[in-house]
């Protein structure tokens, strides 16, 4: 993975957080598409490279969308990606149902980290009910385990050469 | 398990990226006292650090100054010392001439109520052998001092000049076993002649010989030159009566305790003669 390639994911990923909170502002904040690309090359490259993307994309989330503090998203994504990058080298996680339940641990684990840091720093944040914790990484879960699928279903439908 | 080197570079990753935002965070956050955590934090570290080194500092420090001070300390002790030792030598010597100030002052009170012409010296030896009772004064024939010349004291008669030199004289203490002065009893005018020390003397009285036995003589009496030897001028205080014996046959023996205080003797006055008259006024008694 080449640091443009991890670049434009980033990319990506902002101006599609940024449309979403244009269209429908209310929701916005329940997808994050910088979590699933994380967990994408956790999954798809490993730890290294997941932790690496998790942190740029959690810095330009909070760049971009203003997180209380700087570093605290990146800190809980970094931790996050370690799992997740864990978890892929020990298991095979190509299919859908695999998919779904990694980001659905991974978006809930990323939400607790978060909360819990920001507890030990005393970084006020404001506590999401646990419906609304479980819509946010089940709707992540979905649409990332999706995007997965299509492109795993793109990727085997290129030519090799 | 062996762990891969993957691995190895995956936690060390973890780690980096894990200190680097904790330092990220810390920059922002701030505590109670409005100071940035990771301030805090540095300061947290490094203080004890701070405090360790400036208690060693401060230690070694004032070990130094104590042993500085412990030096300087010996030497203003010596230097005190010997300053003390000044002093105290400075005080004797002012002790001594101000003891000497007032035996000359009595010297020279003496010397004003004498209408004789006198002359003063000092002792500048001694010689209190068995046989001989002398003093040598520092003033001789040079200074016109001549042979006979009664040597006096503001307590009583000392003696006479026995020998002379150019600049000394050698007076013969009345306490001398070869003495004799001429005496009478002041208030009744008994004479006698005062010998020096003997045989019979007691706690330094001198005899008194010649006394009559039926002389009106009591301890107490106070003795003074009659002025018949022709050597001591009439009326110089000798001493008091301290022992009256019995009569034997015409004559008793008296004791009569000098009033000089020959041990502490060191300035005098001589006496010179009058040709016309061997009479003391009697202020000077």
């Amino acid at each position: 993975m080449t640091v443009l390639w991890a670049g434009m994911l980033i990319a990506a990923a902002l101006l599609f957080q940024s449309g979403l909170s244009l269209l429908v502002p209310a929701h916005a904040a329940l997808l994050d598409p910088f979590l699933i690309i994380t967990v994408f090359v956790c999954l798809t490259r490993g730890e290294t490279p997941g932790m690496l993307v998790g942190a740029a994309a959690a810095w330009a989330q909070d760049l971009a969308f203003g997180g209380p503090v700087l570093g605290l998203l990146g800190l809980a994504r970094v931790l996050m990606a370690f799992a997740v990058g864990q978890v892929g080298r020990r298991f095979l996680i190509s299919n859908f149902p695999a998919q779904f339940a990694t980001l659905f641990v991974a978006a809930l684990l990323d939400m607790w980290l978060l909360g819990r840091f920001a507890a030990v720093f005393e970084v006020p944040l404001r506590d999401l009910p646990a419906l609304t914790l479980a819509e946010r990484a089940t709707l992540n879960a979905i649409v990332g385990a999706a995007a997965f699928q299509l492109i795993e279903w793109r990727r085997k439908r290129e030519p090799s050469l | 398990m062996a762990i891969s080197p993957s691995a190895h570079r995956n936690q060390l990753v973890l780690a980096a990226l894990v200190v680097a935002h904790l330092l990220a965070i810390s920059w922002q956050v701030e505590t109670d006292q409005h100071v940035p955590l990771l301030e805090q934090l540095v300061i947290s570290a490094i203080t004890p650090c701070q405090r360790l080194l400036a208690a060693s500092g401060r230690g070694l420090g004032a070990t130094y100054h104590r042993y500085v001070d412990l030096r300087g300390a010996r030497e203003e002790s010596l230097r005190l010392s010997q300053r003390v030792r000044e002093l105290e030598l400075a005080m004797e010597q002012r002790e001594h001439l101000a003891q000497q100030a007032a035996r000359l002052r009595e010297t020279l009170g003496l010397r004003a109520l004498l209408p004789l012409e006198t002359i003063a010296a000092e002792l500048v030896a001694r010689n209190g052998t068995s046989w001989a009772n002398t003093v040598t004064l520092n003033k001789g024939r040079a200074d016109g001092v001549t042979l006979d010349m009664p040597v006096i004291s503001p307590s009583g008669v000392v003696g006479r000049v026995v020998a002379l030199g150019p600049h000394a004289a050698k007076v013969q203490l009345i306490l001398d076993r070869d003495s004799g002065v001429g005496v009478l009893i002041e208030r009744s005018r008994t004479i006698g002649v005062l010998e020096g020390l003997s045989d019979e003397s007691d706690s330094g009285d001198l005899p008194m010989r010649f006394v009559p036995a039926l002389a009106d003589v009591k301890v107490g009496d106070t003795v003074v030159t009659s002025g018949l030897d022709q050597i001591y001028p009439k009326g110089l205080t000798v001493g008091l009566v301290s022992r009256v014996l019995p009569a034997a046959g015409l004559v008793r023996d008296v004791f009569v305790v000098p009033s000089t205080r020959f041990d502490e003797l060191e300035e005098v006055l001589l006496v010179r003669m009058p040709d016309e008259s061997l009479e003391t006024p009697e202020g000077v008694r």
